[in-house]
């Protein structure tokens, strides 16, 4: 009979020490941990780079129309490229008027203004 | 190829004999113009038909290129080539401006001795005027197949 006690005592006290350690374990942090953590995600960088998922989520920006893209040349170098545009374009129609086929009508250039 | 060459064997008096096209050719008064200088503007009354001895002559047109006025070249001429036809053509307008990038010659042909000479001799007049209107042809075919050739670029854009 004591001895039976003893084991029933035993067993009580491991399952009161088993319930404390548990309900410790899942208890909400206190202020100074709540804090803390706070701090940390205050601390980390709010977006950082990511290398191939970045491209995945950012929308691809819708492409300008070639007319309304803002001017990259300068004027100068604008008009070369016009006067050049214009010198192979008639040579080009010089040619089809010596020999007049549809293939030397719609012949490319090498016009910078086309390529 | 010399200045005497360029004008005897110019488009202007081509088909005709030499004291024919002397005859024409007598009728110039030699100009020299120097680098930058304007010959004709745009719109101006055409008085004079010229004749390329030496040098250039530039075509342009006014363009609006990045908010500038700009004179792009549309054509150049060289030494043996005929200009400013619209002063034997109605309305007399140029619509052209041309101008001499290097210090250029020309013979400057005025209408009214022009046409004084062709009164009396016809086949001459022919000649000249035929010789004219294959220039004036020559320009229109290239600048045809120029809009075309343009039109076409234009429709590949519009559908890519």
């Amino acid at each position: 009979m004591e001895l039976f006690l003893m084991v029933v005592f035993v067993s009580l006290l491991c399952l009161a020490v088993t319930a404390l350690a548990f309900s410790a374990a899942s208890s909400e942090p206190d202020a100074a941990d709540r804090v803390s953590a706070e701090q940390l995600a205050e601390a980390r960088p709010a977006a950082a780079p990511r290398f191939f998922a970045e491209d995945a989520v950012t929308p691809p920006s819708p492409p300008i129309p070639l007319n309304r893209r803002p001017p990259t040349v300068r004027p100068e170098a604008l008009l070369l490229q016009i006067e050049r545009h214009i010198r192979l374009e008639q040579a080009a129609a010089e040619a089809f008027l010596d020999r007049p086929t549809p293939e030397s009508l719609h012949g490319r250039t090498t016009s910078p203004l086309l390529n | 190829m010399t200045i005497a060459t360029a004008t005897a064997q110019s488009e202007l008096v081509q088909g005709l004999g030499p004291a024919e096209a002397q005859g024409v050719l007598a009728l110039g008064a030699r100009v020299t113009l120097p680098p930058g200088a304007q010959l004709f503007k745009l719109g101006e009354t055409a008085e004079r038909m010229y004749l390329i001895t030496r040098g250039r002559i530039a075509l342009t047109l006014p363009m609006q290129v990045l908010g500038r006025d700009e004179d792009i070249l549309v054509e150049e001429r060289l030494p043996g080539e005929t200009i400013g036809w619209s002063a034997l053509i109605p309305p007399h307008r140029f619509t052209l401006k041309a101008s001499a990038p290097l210090e250029t010659d020309v013979l400057a042909f005025s209408r009214a001795a022009l046409l004084e000479h062709f009164a009396t001799r016809p086949a001459v007049g022919y000649a000249v005027t035929r010789n004219v209107a294959v220039v004036m042809g020559h320009r229109l075919q290239v600048f045809q197949a120029m809009w075309l050739r343009q039109m076409q670029q234009m429709v590949a854009l519009r559908s890519a």
